[in-house]
């Protein structure tokens, strides 16, 4: 649970390429080419989501911790829950291999810096999700709810 | 015979929290309709009402949207001046005379295969409920399952799109857009996930 907090170092991941590719360059270049929709979809699922849900945990996880309450910690929570199903960077890398798989033939690739740090991001969310027991933080979360009442 | 059905959290006079996962016990007198879970402060119904019309309308609009997706040009690749449109199975189909099968398949089965099977399931799924069918509720919570973790998969071809228009960039040299089939797919496979959601599969356990 704990190593969640040492995680939003790695938020910032850049993959870097000849032309450039990034996770924001992706979504403003959709963007640019006239789907707002599909970009602000891409934007929300690599993106967004995936620091949105970093940060809220973190937060509450630092509440916890302090034993500190706010009214609004239990909504919190509930957002990251909601968060989960629109956090898609398994499903982004997966289509980052199909891609280059796709353009193997015609250009020479290499991953960039960006790359490293996607895969840590990548790998230390999804130990994130797995080590996280939610039934605990709502104990813990109602315990708190509980004692600032009394 | 069947077996007798086991006790239900609606039949012991409890409700479940559908956020944070709270036993409650049910009050039988009072007003309903605003009952708030003291935990988490969510809405909490031991059914979810109009779950069942709400999934209906959600899968009835993705597989609308499924229709032009898969028929109008998802991307078009242009390499040294030419190229031509082509939709998601034009893609697949290149890439299987290419030699590359494996990730043919991979692209067939989460662009082609995912989208609409899960649209079938959802709504074997409602069938099943609406009419009472004598099916194992152990089956319908598997596929249920199933149909909910699948379902992100579908985007793999949406993010395809994204990185290989912000890749290939050189020009007239190769140079790869996005087309409109594009945003009727990702609107199909977002709307399938909320019908997912909408379903309150606490409804596969009643009679």
């Amino acid at each position: 649970m704990w190593p969640a907090i040492s995680m939003p170092i790695i938020e910032m991941t850049i993959l870097g390429d000849t032309s450039f590719n990034s996770l924001l360059n992706a979504s403003i270049k959709i963007y640019q080419a006239g789907y707002a929709w599909v970009a602000f979809v891409v934007f929300f699922t690599s993106i967004l989501a995936p620091a949105a849900k970093l940060l809220v945990l973190l937060t509450v996880l630092l509440h916890i911790k302090f034993k500190r309450h706010t009214k609004l910690l239990p909504r919190l929570f509930r957002y990251y829950v909601k968060l989960d199903t629109w956090e898609m960077l398994d499903v982004y890398i997966i289509a980052m291999l199909v891609s280059v798989i796709k353009l193997f033939d015609i250009a020479a690739i290499h991953g960039g810096l960006g790359l490293y740090c996607f895969v840590g991001l990548l790998l230390t969310s999804i130990l994130v999700t797995v080590k996280l027991d939610k039934k605990q933080i709502w104990e813990s979360i109602e315990d708190l709810c509980k004692k600032n009442e009394s | 015979m069947q077996k007798e059905r086991e006790l239900t959290a609606k039949k012991a006079g409890m409700v479940f929290c559908q956020d944070c996962h709270k036993l409650l016990r049910y009050p039988e007198t009072q007003a309903h309709d605003d009952l708030e879970c003291p935990r988490c402060g969510a809405a909490v119904h031991q059914r979810e009402p109009n779950s069942l019309t709400r999934t209906w309308a959600l899968i009835i609009t993705a597989f609308i949207l499924l229709i032009p997706a898969n028929l109008f040009p998802i991307m078009t690749f242009t390499i040294k001046g030419s190229g031509e449109p082509s939709t998601i199975l034009d893609g697949v189909l290149m890439m299987v005379h290419h030699g590359m099968i494996p990730i043919a398949l991979i692209v067939f089965i989460a662009s082609i295969c995912v989208p609409f099977l899960k649209l079938a399931g959802l709504a074997t799924l409602l069938l099943s409920v609406q009419f009472k069918w004598k099916t194992s509720a152990r089956q319908r919570t598997t596929m249920y399952t199933l149909i909910e973790t699948i379902g992100r998969w579908s985007m793999l071809d949406v993010f395809s799109i994204a990185v290989l228009g912000a890749l290939v960039e050189l020009g007239m040299l190769a140079n790869v857009k996005a087309g409109p089939a594009g945003t009727f797919f990702c609107a199909a496979v977002v709307i399938t996930i909320f019908a997912a959601k909408s379903f309150d599969t606490r409804l596969i356990w009643d009679d």
